[in-house]
């Protein structure tokens, strides 16, 4: 019986190991014959052509409504192109965010923003038309920074439309900053006259399925 | 608790956490791309100033009537204004008098003023009278071009005229004193 138990311990060992090692105990193997079985392919991209544009250091205290030259002679706008290539996914929003690293200027909501999405012609070539106080088909966002805690960002516009499909596309967005003059009055114009802000301009891109 | 009760429960948390998340938007990781270069946005928000300097304080003036706008009993002060415009839209000067400390009875259409950047006053043709009621009194103002500065020079004369007879005007005292606003235009 002890001879018995020894053998048919050895060959469960042996069996263990082979399983470990994953071994077949197949001597005869056949390779299949396949047919319409060959699939090619490459994983799309996720990936932009980002230009952030030139940096903004000096901005206006403006009306309401403010001329885009008004704010152009001050250089306080950026123009952003962004285009994916024919082997890009598809994307849920195209986001331009700024980001804040600080801010002296009390209320925030002073300082104004206005995005336009198109070419020169509709966004920049009509610098002495007036940026309207509502979005519309150019104009697609508008408004107060608000506040927001420093080291982080805000969202100025979420473009959800020009790259929601697979493959090639492009956009131009004008971003336009200036002090809402209208809000500066002589009992806050110390706390926003000499102040500062400092941040930037990065955006972002989430795919879609 | 029987092993079929504790399957039902922890499925009915998992439910619960997927639905939580649907509802939330939440994303099951897609890819994502971020911009590599930040465009720089700093900026210190520039306004303007305006200065008048008076010419010197004055204690104790005499005032008569009289017709001599620039003697002993006239105010007289050479008065620099300097006016500067950080902005890139045009702003607006106004120089004004301060005639809250001015008594009624010394508002007189003969407490005369001149105010103008060529020196000199004559009596028989100064710039205005004092005697309104409005205050500050506008003296005068000017455009200050976009991130322009500019500086004036005015020569200020006020005197009681020689026509004034009313003792109504005597034994009051008086503080007059320089104000101005700096406002941008409208752009």
């Amino acid at each position: 019986m002890n001879k018995q138990k020894l053998i048919g311990t050895i060959i469960g060992v042996i069996f263990f190991v082979a399983l470990i090692a994953g071994a077949t105990f197949a001597w005869l193997t056949f390779n299949a014959t396949v047919t319409n079985g060959t699939y090619n392919g490459t994983s799309l991209n996720f990936t932009y052509t980002y230009n952030g544009g030139n940096t903004v250091n000096k901005i206006s205290i403006l009306g309401a409504t403010p001329a885009r030259n008004s704010i152009k002679d001050q250089a306080g706008y950026v123009v952003l192109t962004a285009s994916k290539a024919a082997n890009t996914a598809k994307a849920s929003s195209f986001n331009i965010k700024l980001h804040k690293n600080s801010s002296s200027i009390t209320p925030e909501s002073v300082i104004r923003y206005a995005v336009c999405k198109g070419t020169a012609a509709n966004c920049d070539n009509t610098a002495s038309t007036a940026i309207p106080s509502t979005t519309n088909t150019t104009f697609v966002a508008y408004g107060e920074l608000g506040t927001w805690d420093s080291n982080k960002d805000i969202t100025l516009y979420s473009d959800t439309s020009t790259f929601a499909n697979e493959g090639a596309a492009s956009a131009t967005y004008y971003v336009y900053l200036w002090i809402d003059g209208t809000l500066v009055t002589s009992t806050n114009q110390s706390s926003i006259i000499g102040k500062s802000f400092s941040g930037y301009i990065h955006a972002s891109s989430t795919q879609t399925g | 608790m029987k092993n079929n009760d504790k399957k039902k429960i922890i499925l009915s948390i998992i439910t619960v956490l997927l639905v939580v998340v649907l509802i939330a938007g939440g994303t099951f990781a897609w890819w994502t791309w971020t911009s590599s270069n930040n465009t720089a946005i700093s900026f210190t928000v520039e306004g303007g100033s305006m200065t008048i300097d008076g010419g010197g304080n004055i204690t104790g003036q005499k005032m008569v009537p009289t017709n001599n706008c620039s003697g002993t009993y006239a105010i007289v002060r050479t008065v620099k204004v300097t006016a500067i415009n950080q902005t890139a839209t045009s702003m607006t000067s106004t120089v004004q008098l301060d005639l809250s400390g001015l008594p009624s009875a010394l508002r007189t259409s003969n407490l005369k003023y001149t105010f103008s950047e060529t020196s000199g006053c004559n009596t028989g043709s100064p710039t205005g009278t004092l005697s309104g009621t409005t205050t500050p009194f506008t003296l005068t103002s000017f455009s200050v071009g976009a991130g322009a500065t500019v500086n004036k020079t005015y020569y200020l004369y006020i005197w009681l005229d020689s026509a004034e007879t009313s003792s109504a005007t005597q034994g009051k005292s008086f503080t007059i004193k320089f104000a101005g606003t700096l406002v941008q235009n409208a752009s």
